[in-house]
Formats: structure tokens, sequence, C-alpha cells
């Protein structure tokens, strides 16, 4: 068994935590089953009786609205043999037949009815019955819309767990100009061969790799005209560090969450009034190609971001390229008027593999044209089909061969350690104060950090080697 | 309503040059295939109670692909600029396209043609992963020849194999 203390520390990890069967199974106890999770959305199970298919882990669960207008979260799992009672990704149900000996489950996973009950208990029927309900998953709570559930039932609150990221999480899953954001049907579903942590980290603190694996995606990318002028420049890694910044959060309860390529409102230095522009302006032309509905609802948008943002002075968290919050749920969010948000859920599939869940937010409000706007924009990039995601994973796919080569090596710590060493140059974060930008200001909770740093990386693996300690 | 013998014949040979395109990376000749206002639709697939329909149109919904001509040019520009990872080295594809059925009169201007397409792809040699799906494309009749005016793929697998490189 691999010795976790020894596996990580100082900046350098041992390549077989991202390979190694056995550790892997370790965490579905200890991190899986001991952290809060993303399983879904309040819009998604809006009514009694809607109900949604999620994994914690690799454990299937059924999220779903009980009869009293309470979110409660199931193991898909009959306690007779095993098997799924419920058969579809969601929908709307009174109760869950299991197809196997006919055991029906109400929405409180309760045991309320039995195949041939009598012929084959008889007389033990009711005793046998008591406690025969889908396993519940204890803890439920909800920040914004977003419901997370916990196996823990010594949890910290959810607010405890979420610490300083949720004023981040606020602007992005709220979209606060909006009126109110909703989850389109439909999801994403991929495999590539990464642990779930390679990938997770990744969107914590790797806005290093971007300008190396998505360069062609950024070459291209200014073709799309001014939707795009945040990607125009952060192509170049000089402008990128000196106009974008990192956040790390330590929550309360320990827990590492993290956001990069994060842009900042009322930055006026030269090569920076994309901002203004693309946040307030990006896509009228293209509002138009949508119909005079789209248009209208966009002047209106326009006028309410306008507000929101307000006067061109103040600092103000603007955009992020990556969000990770601790341990596998990421999102991105461009602030602009057009587009969706992209929240995505890194399921642990084996030591070497991940199945990604995306979704795709828009503001509940915009005509339908907008919505599907809204996933158009995400689909071509930060998605499996898109431009974006196929060179991650190449990266991943290459490195897996590697990685499971390590798992030959006794000492692969000594050999072939991974870095997170960069430690970010604070000297950008300087700029940013002589051109009179209070970053304080910005970002009043959590640290920022200058861009392209692998503090956020280090911070990562530490909690998770603090979780996989705990007895 | 089917069209003739011959007109299926010629529909079946288009799709297999399509396809030999594709496999050769022969993209801006494929890239002509397309009419000016294609739309190319990879709906994400779920199961919902009550419908046996595994993914919706009627109301905004996550696609994996929803692209018209000026974003799939982009998706070439992409591989031509040289930087494009996932394509370096060129990825070994082949397409198998089968299960060709027509619907539609001989004298239409656009036919309904479903198929069946197995893509496998072969990165470096040796990592590979197949793709699957049924197609239902719109083929329009223009001077030149037929051209694609849609494609919807709808996939097999709910959950995509790895991220999708190619065009199905």
């Amino acid at each position: 068994m691999i010795d976790v203390d020894r596996a990580v520390r100082d900046g350098f990890f041992d390549p077989k935590i991202l390979a190694d069967e056995d550790l892997y199974h370790e965490e579905q106890e200890k991190i899986f089953r001991r952290t809060w999770l993303y399983v879904g959305h309040e819009s998604q199970v809006a009514k009694p009786g809607d109900f949604l298919i999620n994994y914690m882990g690799e454990e299937e669960v059924v999220l779903l609205r009980d009869p009293k207008g309470v979110v409660r979260v199931f193991k898909n799992w009959c306690p007779h043999r095993g098997n799924k009672v419920c058969l579809f990704d969601r929908g709307n149900a009174r109760a869950f037949t299991c197809t196997f000996h006919g055991w029906t489950f109400d929405l409180n996973g309760k045991l309320i009815g039995l195949g041939a009950g009598r012929e084959v208990y008889g007389d033990l029927e009711q005793e046998m019955r008591k406690g025969k309900v889908l396993p519940e998953v204890p803890k439920v709570s909800s920040y914004n819309g977003l419901i997370f559930a916990s196996w823990d039932r010594d949890i910290c609150s959810l607010d405890d767990y979420l610490g300083d990221i949720r004023p981040y999480l606020d602007v992005v899953t709220t979209r606060p100009w909006s009126g109110g954001v909703e989850v389109l049907p439909g999801r994403a579903r991929w495999f590539f061969p990464t642990n779930w942590k390679a990938i997770a980290e990744n969107w914590i603190t790797d806005d290093y790799h971007v300008w190396t694996t998505h360069s062609s995606f950024f070459r291209v990318a200014k073709a799309l005209g001014p939707v795009s002028p945040l990607v125009t420049s952060f192509v170049n890694p000089d402008w990128a560090v000196r106009h974008t910044v990192n956040v790390l959060v330590t929550a309360p309860a320990g827990a590492p969450h993290g956001l990069g390529a994060v842009s900042v409102w009322g930055d006026h230095r030269p090569g920076t009034e994309y901002h203004h522009e693309f946040v307030l302006n990006a896509g009228r032309h293209l509002a138009e190609t949508l119909g005079r509905e789209a248009v209208e609802w966009y002047d209106d948008s326009v006028k309410r971001i306008t507000e929101y943002f307000g006067r061109e002075g103040t600092a103000k968290f603007c955009s992020m390229g990556n969000m990770t919050v601790f341990p596998n749920l990421s999102l991105e969010f461009l602030a602009m008027v057009l587009g969706g948000v992209s929240l995505i859920q890194w399921h642990p599939r084996g030591a070497t593999m991940h199945e990604g869940w995306e979704w795709v937010l828009v503001d509940k409000n915009a005509p339908d044209p907008v919505k599907r706007f809204g996933q158009r924009l995400v689909g071509l990039g930060q998605s499996p089909g898109g431009m974006i995601m196929i060179d991650d994973s190449e990266n991943f796919e290459r490195s897996r061969d590697n990685l499971r080569a390590a798992l030959s090596y006794k000492d692969s710590m000594e050999a072939i350690p991974l870095s997170v060493e960069a430690p970010g140059n604070p000297s950008y974060l300087q700029e940013f104060e002589k051109a009179g930008i209070d970053l304080r200001k910005a970002f009043p909770a959590g640290k920022v950090l200058p861009g392209a740093q692998e503090e956020s990386g280090r911070a990562f693996y530490n909690y998770w080697k603090d979780l996989m300690m705990r007895p | 309503m089917e069209p003739t013998n011959a007109t299926c014949q010629e529909i079946e040979r288009f799709l297999y040059r399509e396809a030999w395109l594709l496999d050769n990376h022969r993209l801006r000749e494929w890239f002509d295939l397309l009419t000016d206002d294609v739309r190319y639709l990879i709906p994400t697939i779920e199961t919902v109670r009550g419908t046996d329909a595994r993914y919706r149109e009627d109301v905004p919904y996550y696609n994996l692909v929803d692209w018209d001509k000026r974003i799939i040019e982009l998706r070439l520009l992409q591989v031509e600029t040289n930087f494009n990872h996932s394509e370096i080295p060129p990825s070994a594809v082949q397409r198998i396209i089968s299960n060709v059925f027509v619907v539609g009169s001989d004298e239409a201007h656009e036919l309904t043609v479903y198929s069946n397409v197995q893509a496998t792809l072969v990165r470096h040699g040796v990592f590979e992963t197949v793709f699957k799906g049924k197609r239902e494309d719109q083929l329009r009749r223009m001077s030149g020849g037929w051209k694609i005016a849609g494609r919807k793929v709808e996939l097999l697998l709910s959950s995509l194999p790895r991220t999708l490189p190619l065009f199905l």
C-alpha cells in the first residue's frame, strides 16, 4: 500500500497516486464518502416527484423532491438484491418499483409494497419489511440552487465546506444581472483516461497549460470575432499573467477551492479595453442573428449588466476560465450577456479513468433562441465535442500510459516524482496595484495569486493527503 | 416512399466517397460537400421517463455538437494550424458506413438519408476508440452533385468513449 505521507511532499508527488488501484479504493471511502459532492440543481427537481440520476463517486444516486417539497438523495439500490430501482436519467414519479421482485419504494425511500408478499413471506411479511429502505444519503444541502450531498453524518455545514468560494459561486451560478439561471436538459457525458485528481487539479491551478495545449484553439478563436476578445488576448502569456489572476480559497473546514484565468472589471490598462467591450457589447451582432426578441432581451440585459458592474472605476471579479470546488466539481464562466455557464463533474471510474458530466446553465428568463445559442457556445469550446477539451484528453491519454508504467517501479517517488512547484510571480499582482486596481476590493474573499501558479495545485494534493491520512 | 435503385446507389457512392475523404484527412474537399446552410448536430443522449426519445429538439437542449458551416470551418482551421495536438501525429481513422436507407422521391430536391456509422480512431498506433451512431442526413441535389444540407448523429452510447476529434 502506498505511503501517502511520503507520496505527497514539498511540491512533489508520487505518480503512483494517479494510477494505483488500492489507493483508488481507499479514496472511495476517504474522499467520496467524506466530502460534500454536487448532485444536481434545484431547477432540475423543481416539483415533488421530480428526480434526477447522478453519481457520488462510483455510487449511483437518485436526487428527488419528496411530497413535502424537501430534496432527498438515495442510492439507486434495492435492499433485496442490489438492483437499480430508478431506470431513467430524469423524470417524475410517485414511487419506484424494482422490476426484479416487485418491491416498491415511495419518495421517502420506504418499502410500501412487495410482489407476492403474502405468498412468499406469509406471516413474516410485516416483520421483514421493517428497515427495508432505499439507502438514504444523510446530509443534503443547497447553495444558490446547487445541491450537495454527503455520506458523512459528522461533516461540517455546506457553508463551512464552501467557505470563501461562495462569493464567486454567487456570481457564476446566479449571474446576478439576469434574474436567475436554469440548467438546460441534456448533459454531456464522456470518458478519457485520467485519474480524477489530475483533471480536477488542472481546473484549480493550471492556467499554465493553456498556452501550449490550447494554442490551436486560440489561433482560430480570433476568427469568431468580437465574441472572443478574451481569448485573443489570453493567447499571449505575457499579457495573460499581467491581466488575469488566480484565487485560492481555504474553507473553514480545510477544503481548497480555486479559480483561474480570472479577469478583473475596472482594469483600464492598454490592452484591457476588451473587458468592458466584451462584457457590455460582445454579441449584439450575434443577438441580431437570433431575432428581434433576442435583440430586445439583449439590450435590456446590457442595461442590467452595466448596473451590476457599476462605474468603471470599481474593480470587480469579472470572468474566469476555470474553477474547482474540491474534490471534483468544476465550472467555467464568462461574464457576457450571451453564453452559458459550464458545470462539470469529474466522476472517478477506476484509477486511470474518469467520466465527465457537463451541464449548461443559462439565464432562465432569456428567450429560447438565446438559450439555444448559449449551449452552442459552450459546445464548440469546453465540451467533449468541442475544440478545447480534445487537446486536454490527448495529454491525459499519453500520460496515463506513462503513469501505469510507474506502477512497476518500487520507488517512483525517488526516480520520477511529479512536480507542482511553480510559485507564481507576485510582481504581476503589483502591476495591478500600480495601475490603481484594488485587488483586495475586487476579491475580498480568498487569496489572490498571480496567473500561472501551482500553489493551488499543492493545496489540492495536500488536502487530499490530509483526508487520506485520517483513520 | 423510396427513390429508384439508381438514386439509392448514387447516394451510397456519395456517402462512401465522403467517408473516404474524411478517413484520408482530405478535409477541405470534404468541406466542399456541405451546403452553406448546413447544420451538423449531435445531441446528448438521455433516457427520460414518459418518452422513448433519447434527446430533444423542441426545447433548448445541450447538444454535444450544434455547428453551422462557419464553426465547422474553424475546426478545419484548427487542424491546419499544425498545433492541434490531438491530431499530431494524425489519427488513423476508419469509418464504416452501412444500412443506407433513403426516403423521398427521385424528383425531390432534398432526400432524407439514414445510415449507420462506426468510426474507429487510433492515436499513436495504439490507443483505439470506436464511435458508433445512427445518422440522419438531408442530402440536397445541387448542380454539381449531392451536398449535405443537414446531418444529425444519434450516438449509441450516452457517454462518449473519448472526446470527439472527428466528423461522424
